[in-house]
């Protein structure tokens, strides 16, 4: 018995040693900042914090690999503290300046005026040479190219830079939300980004710096820039902490080891924030959406779907209350014809969708059906009435999703098959193939304001590689093209409000219900600024987040 | 010796058949390998590109070649370069392996321990409550999924009791570093040893089962030697084979049973990289993960031979043969 208890004192030696072979957790570095008053500025920093914040620790599923501007993670996360874009989209769907000031008079040439003071976290002032310097290198390392977005990009003095479009496009800014400016002194001898080191990588102009990357704690660290132009922010070091699951990530929450949970474009889930509501220290804010959550996308250049008659039969098959019983939050409403989110530039209202089967098997009396083998399943052309639906194997609602509407198509005698496919998959059929049938999918804030705006970079089949509706269509493209050369907002609007009537009208895509972008935070936190893009996590937030 | 010898070769010829498909599985899959391989997309990919890619990767030259060169770069250790990660796979490796080790090794030492003693105890109690008990314990343990298993302790000793962390090896700002990581260690070597325990503990327990009727058990009560002592030293000494052989095996178990734990407890290991690589077809990343796992189950399994040989007289001298 001696021995066998030495055996096991020595396997908890052998398990001590394991753990401290390993790089022991390095402190965060602290960034030299000098002491200073807080800068005399604008927003949000002319106030003076109310109260300061130690550590706020922002918990995510996403994989947080090494901290570099290349990988997809860590540019948007850092783009949230120490990178800064020349502008953001407020929540009333409004850009507004954040690294530049902007001005226009014709919509064509936009001038941005980097503002006055902002340096590169090493005290380099940034300049319109950056700007112009972030666009063509971005070009070129994503499509090894030179810049087309621009006819020209002059650099009018020191701070100034003109950006001239091809032609009139009032919603230009938008795509600069998430143009994160680069230092040209750092990159302009660097051939290729993703050789630069983590030093390099990792440098910006933001309210914070970056200060270290854990991987054993999977954290990156980033704490305040006392030199920021809008002074110290309220909280000292922000830590973005990785989770192995989404469940785990929201059991921290509630026990209090982190302060935020954070998913770009994604929010919690509504059964999470059902969840959060019985605890007591966690908060809910309910971001205007600005984002579909989920989306039944047709691909209209494909049978069955190719055909109207077809979606609209969906459309009046598919029980809208069900969805919101079953996936919606108490924030969630009932999805309307056109499926443009309410929080969009250049939104009208159209009428509710309402399930309707009489109507639905109207319609699909009209596209020829009949149901002569009597097995409840109608035939088009002697062959079962079949809709592929693709979902995405890593995100299981989307299978729910499709289960519901399997369940409601068929009381229309529509069979719905599944394909479930992994990521790289879906990817290469939704950019390069298009051989689906139908996808159920989310349209992200960003992306319905991409390009044209109006979710069209999802809709048309002629533009973008990403055109998931494949709409190949004179009419709707002549809409993009108004749309895309609209010389003042109220053509815009126009367009837009034509774009969405034929969303209403066509049924490319079906909302099957609106949600809120929903984020949850520990109560004991306040005072958050909302971004159209990004929600309560922005440069701006940090300048007015509370300790209660 | 000659044994020795034999296994060698046995495990060096089995090394070449998995060189040997890790070479030939990209080349021989649809599609073409060299976007297989880099993990580009064919609209996206300029015809520059695609020869400089398909020259890089020793494409143009005949496959004799190919696999000379495979075998080459496998010999200076060189794994290949993911695409995905931009990275070469050596590096990625070397990074993680450590990390799923610190996991790994105590929860196969833990768990082939606790199999051990509890076997040997039930076993010989064959029929007994304790034997019951534990059986019925480790029946149950044993359907339930490691996922399961990992959340369940996540809720409780996390969550609930907040006594540990809820994942990671490390945290952000520990004071004492050998303290947080020992803390960190606790769930995640918990889980798998917990779901690594009752496969070997039914197989012993039915061999100590069976041995306590051997006539050598007897012999020793006769002698007055003490219960535990029969059960840990003579019984346990006869069923040891058996035990070094499960233990052996579940090297491999463990590389791969820590490919969820490492998911749910955010491990930056082996098990991580490779969900991360089937997600992205990541191919020369997955070819590295199954080449390095298979060397550890080959290097395992040599090891398990020679113990066996080491432990078991009969077998080293022959016995069985010259019978």
């Amino acid at each position: 018995m001696k021995k066998v208890l030495a055996l096991i004192l020595a396997v908890m030696m052998l398990a001590a040693l394991l753990t401290s072979c390993g790089k022991a957790a390095a402190p965060a570095q602290t960034a030299p900042l000098p002491v200073t008053t807080p800068a005399e500025s604008a927003e949000p920093g002319a106030a003076p914090a109310p109260t300061s914040i130690e550590t706020l620790i922002i918990g995510t599923a996403a994989d947080l690999e090494t901290p570099s501007r290349s990988v997809y993670n860590f540019d948007v996360y850092s783009g949230t503290l120490s990178q800064l874009a020349p502008v953001y989209i407020d929540e009333n769907a409004n850009v507004q300046p954040l690294a530049t000031e902007f001005a226009t008079s014709d919509y064509k040439t936009w001038t941005l005026t980097v503002v006055d003071g902002l340096t590169w976290h090493d005290g380099v002032p940034v300049t319109a040479e950056d700007i112009k310097f972030t666009i063509e290198y971005n070009a070129l390392q994503s499509t090894g190219e030179p810049q087309t977005t621009y006819a020209e990009i002059n650099v009018i003095d020191e701070r100034t830079v003109e950006l001239v479009l091809p032609s009139a496009n009032v919603r230009h800014l938008s795509g600069l939300t998430t143009l994160r400016l680069m230092p040209k002194h750092i990159f302009e001898g660097i051939e290729d980004m993703t050789t630069a080191t983590t030093e390099q990588m990792t440098i910006g102009c933001g309210p914070y710096e970056f200060a270290d990357y854990n991987a054993d704690a999977r954290t990156y660290t980033f704490v305040a820039n006392e030199n920021f132009i809008w002074g110290k922010p309220n909280v000292e070091t922000v830590i973005f902490r990785t989770f192995g699951s989404v469940d785990t990530l929201n059991l921290a929450l509630k026990a209090g080891e982190i302060d935020m949970v954070y998913a770009y474009a994604g929010g919690v889930g509504a059964a999470a924030a059902e969840d959060f509501k019985t605890a007591a220290n966690v908060s809910l804010f309910p971001v205007k959406d600005t984002s579909n959550t989920a989306v039944l996308v047709f691909n209209n250049n494909t049978a069955p779907a190719s055909d109207i008659n077809f979606r609209k039969a969906v459309a009046f098959a598919i029980d809208y209350d069900k969805f919101r019983e079953l996936f919606g939050s108490e924030y969630s409403a009932r999805s309307t014809a056109g499926f443009v989110p309410s929080g969009t530039f250049g939104y009208i209202d159209t009428p509710e969708l309402v399930r309707d089967l009489d109507k639905a098997r109207e319609y699909l009396t009209a596209l020829g059906v009949s149901d002569a083998d009597g097995d409840g399943i109608v035939e088009l052309g002697g062959k079962p009435l079949t809709l592929e639906l693709m979902v995405r194997s890593d995100i299981p609602v989307y299978e729910r999703y499709a289960e519901l509407l399997k369940a409601n198509l068929a009381e229309v005698g529509i069979e719905l098959t599944l394909n479930i496919t992994d990521v790289p998959s879906f990817r290469e059929i939704t950019e390069q193939t298009h051989t689906n049938q139908a996808m159920v999918t989310k349209f992200t804030a960003f992306g319905m304001a991409m390009q044209a705006g109006m979710g069209t970079a999802y809709m048309s089949g002629l533009g973008a590689s990403n055109g998931q509706g494949q709409i190949m269509d004179e009419t709707f493209d002549a809409i993009v093209q108004r749309l895309k050369t609209a010389a003042t907002p109220e053509e815009y609007l126009k367009a837009a409000a034509e774009c969405q009537q034929y969303y209403a009208e066509n049924t490319p895509a079906i909302a099957l219900f609106r949600d809120s972008y929903i984020q949850a935070y520990n109560s004991s936190l306040g005072g958050f600024t909302v971004d159209g893009t990004f929600g309560i996590l922005n440069a701006r937030t940090w300048y007015s987040v509370t300790k209660k | 010796m000659k044994q020795t010898i034999r296994q060698l070769i046995s495990a060096f010829a089995c090394l070449l058949v998995i060189v040997a498909v890790n070479f030939f599985l990209p080349r021989m899959m649809p599609g073409d390998p060299v976007l297989m391989l880099t993990g580009l997309e064919d609209d996206l990919v300029s015809q520059a590109e695609y020869a400089m890619y398909r020259e890089k990767l020793g494409l143009d030259a005949p496959v004799a070649a190919q696999l000379g060169l495979y075998v080459k770069s496998l010999l200076k250790l060189d794994l290949g370069h993911s695409y995905h990660y931009k990275r070469s796979v050596g590096s990625m490796l070397a990074e993680r392996i450590p990390n799923t080790l610190r996991v790994a090794v105590p929860a196969v030492i833990i768990s082939s321990l606790l199999a051990m003693l509890l076997a040997t105890y039930a076993g010989s109690k064959n029929g007994g409550v304790g034997d019951a008990s534990i059986t019925g314990a480790m029946i149950i343990m044993n359907a339930v999924p490691v996922f399961l298993l990992c959340m369940l302790l996540i809720t409780v000793f996390a969550y609930h009791l907040g006594w540990l962390p809820f994942g990671g090896l490390a945290s952000a700002n520990a004071h004492n570093a050998v303290a947080d990581r020992l803390r960190h260690l606790v769930l995640p070597v918990t889980a798998l040893s917990l779901s690594a325990l009752p496969s070997k503990y039914l197989i012993l327990r039915n061999q100590v089962a069976a041995s306590t009727e051997e006539k050598y058990v007897l012999y020793a009560r006769a002698r007055g030697i003490s219960e535990n002592r029969i059960r840990y030293v003579h019984i346990f000494r006869n069923v040891s084979q058996t035990f070094v052989t499960m233990v052996g095996l579940n090297v491999g178990f463990v590389l791969s049973g820590s490919l969820i734990a490492e998911n749910i407890f955010s491990i930056r290991g082996m098990g991580q990289l490779m969900t991360g690589a089937i997600s992205a077809r990541d191919f020369p990343t997955l070819q590295g993960c199954l080449f390095v796992s298979a060397l550890a189950v080959i290097a395992a399994d040599i090891v398990t031979r020679l113990v066996c040989l080491a432990l078991d007289p009969k077998v080293r001298l022959g016995i069985y043969e010259a019978e």
